[in-house]
């Protein structure tokens, strides 16, 4: 408890929002219980010194960014808008009705039978392509982010897949080669994820089995590993096998990889 | 000139680029903390991004009673959280590592001796104390308004300060003698 209250006061001392005479006071009490006025100031010394930390320009890239996403997040929410005032303009249509205000009671239900036939069959058909045009534009979003200089995003354009309702042939591709040619092992590692997904496509699942001889990254290669035992995928014993012959090959790899093949 | 707080309600209303002004007044500083807590520029771009992708999509959550940027700060904290998380489960980033090195030799900013030793201790500090001493350290930041950002009490944050710099002058020691000894060797 003493200690507590001795690690809180220094807190306080340290403070730059206390005044000149409060800090004597903190330190006199501080002393006395211990402290040393050596390491007090060693300590105010260092708190100091981190606001010293240079922090280097951020580029032009952060606005373009920012003010790109703003834009596409205006044209998503009014698309969004727009379909919600069809629906409310619907609704309104069909309670200012002489008929349905009449026969309120026994037309609600029919009415609003009526209402969500119509709407799952034409704003249904609406949604479907608005949700479609968005995925298209995450799609864009996502090969140019892929090429980006930075892991961080191009592991952010891979995590872009999850969102979208289904990956076709030309980004599943896309991220294959990410696989087998991105320099850092975590862009890779976020591609097995990715692949692992769609691993019942056959030319994912095949792709998945030739890119383990090719990895040097002992964390991707347990990754395709792991994904082969969970898949049960006996045609990856050749492609294990080639690595095994890898004199290189990471210690525990190398027992995983035996291990793998025994159990398949 | 409008407050963050009246602004950041017109944002809340639906009024999307009244956010603009946010950024625009708020991203100098929300880059300088998260580059000061991974030492890595692209990803400290990103991360600030992230920031005000949540702020839009959180908007409805702001209630304007306190202040803006306690709120803003919130959300860095939960990002940085998350991002650490995340790192965590993955092989330490070789851009990561090689950031200190890259931002020493290509940008020329650690001046002196007792700085990059600084920055040096900083970076093996936890990332949760690397945080708060840096969260402290912003221009009019409170320790109660610290406490709302990591909810906790103001106690709480005053001890947690406490041993993240008890923490970090351990490391600092310890880097500062191979230092010294090798100057002495040279």
């Amino acid at each position: 408890m003493k200690q507590k209250m001795s690690d809180e006061m220094i807190a306080e001392y340290l403070s730059s929002d206390i005044s000149e005479e409060k800090k004597r006071e903190l330190k006199n009490k501080l002393v006395s219980s211990g402290y040393s006025k050596i390491e007090l100031e060693e300590m105010e010394n260092l708190y100091s010194n981190i606001d010293g930390i240079k922090v280097p320009e951020s580029s032009d890239k952060l606005g373009l960014n920012f003010y790109r996403s703003l834009g596409i997040y205006k044209d998503v929410h009014s698309q969004n808008n727009s379909l919600i005032k069809v629906f409310v303009k619907n609704i309104r249509n069909v309670f200012s009705n002489k008929y349905a205000l009449r026969f309120v009671y026994s037309l609600t239900l029919l009415a609003v039978g009526w209402y969500f036939g119509n709407w799952s069959n034409q704003d249904g058909r609406k949604l479907q392509s608005m949700s479609k045009e968005i995925d298209q534009m995450k799609q864009v979003l996502m090969y140019s982010m892929l090429e980006q200089p930075s892991a961080t995003e191009r592991i952010k354009a891979i995590s872009y897949a999850d969102d979208l309702e289904n990956a076709d042939d030309k980004i599943l591709n896309a991220f294959l080669d990410t696989l087998n040619n991105d320099p850092n092992p975590n862009v890779r590692l976020t591609a097995v994820e990715a692949l692992s997904k769609y691993s019942d496509i056959q030319f994912v699942r095949s792709g998945l089995i030739k890119s383990i001889s090719v990895q040097e990254s002992p964390l991707v290669q347990v990754a395709l590993i792991d994904l082969m035992l969970k898949l049960k995928e006996k045609g990856s014993i050749t492609e294990l096998n080639r690595l095994l012959q890898n004199r290189e090959l990471n210690y525990s790899v190398r027992s995983k990889t035996k291990e793998t093949i025994q159990r398949l | 000139m409008n407050t963050d707080n009246e602004i950041m309600m017109d944002v809340k209303g639906d009024d999307f680029d009244k956010l603009g002004i946010l950024f625009e007044r708020h991203k100098k500083n929300l880059f300088g903390f998260f580059f000061k807590i991974t030492y890595d520029r692209d990803l400290s771009e990103d991360l600030v991004q992230d920031v005000f992708i949540r702020i839009l999509k959180y908007r409805e959550s702001f209630g304007g009673y306190g202040k803006f940027s306690t709120w803003m700060y919130s959300i860095a904290h939960n990002i940085s959280v998350d991002h650490f998380r995340k790192q965590k489960n993955k092989q330490e980033d070789p851009d990561t590592l090689n950031s200190l090195e890259s931002y020493d030799h290509n940008h020329n900013i650690i001046k002196n001796e007792e700085l990059d030793i600084l920055n040096r201790a900083m970076l093996k500090l936890v990332p949760d104390k690397r945080e708060i001493l840096i969260l402290s350290k912003i221009k009019g930041m409170k320790y109660k308004e610290l406490g709302g950002i990591l909810n906790c009490s103001e106690t709480a944050v005053k001890v947690r300060i406490f041993r993240a710099l008890k923490d970090l002058r351990v490391i600092y020691s310890k880097m500062e003698v191979p230092a010294n000894e090798a100057k002495n060797v040279g």
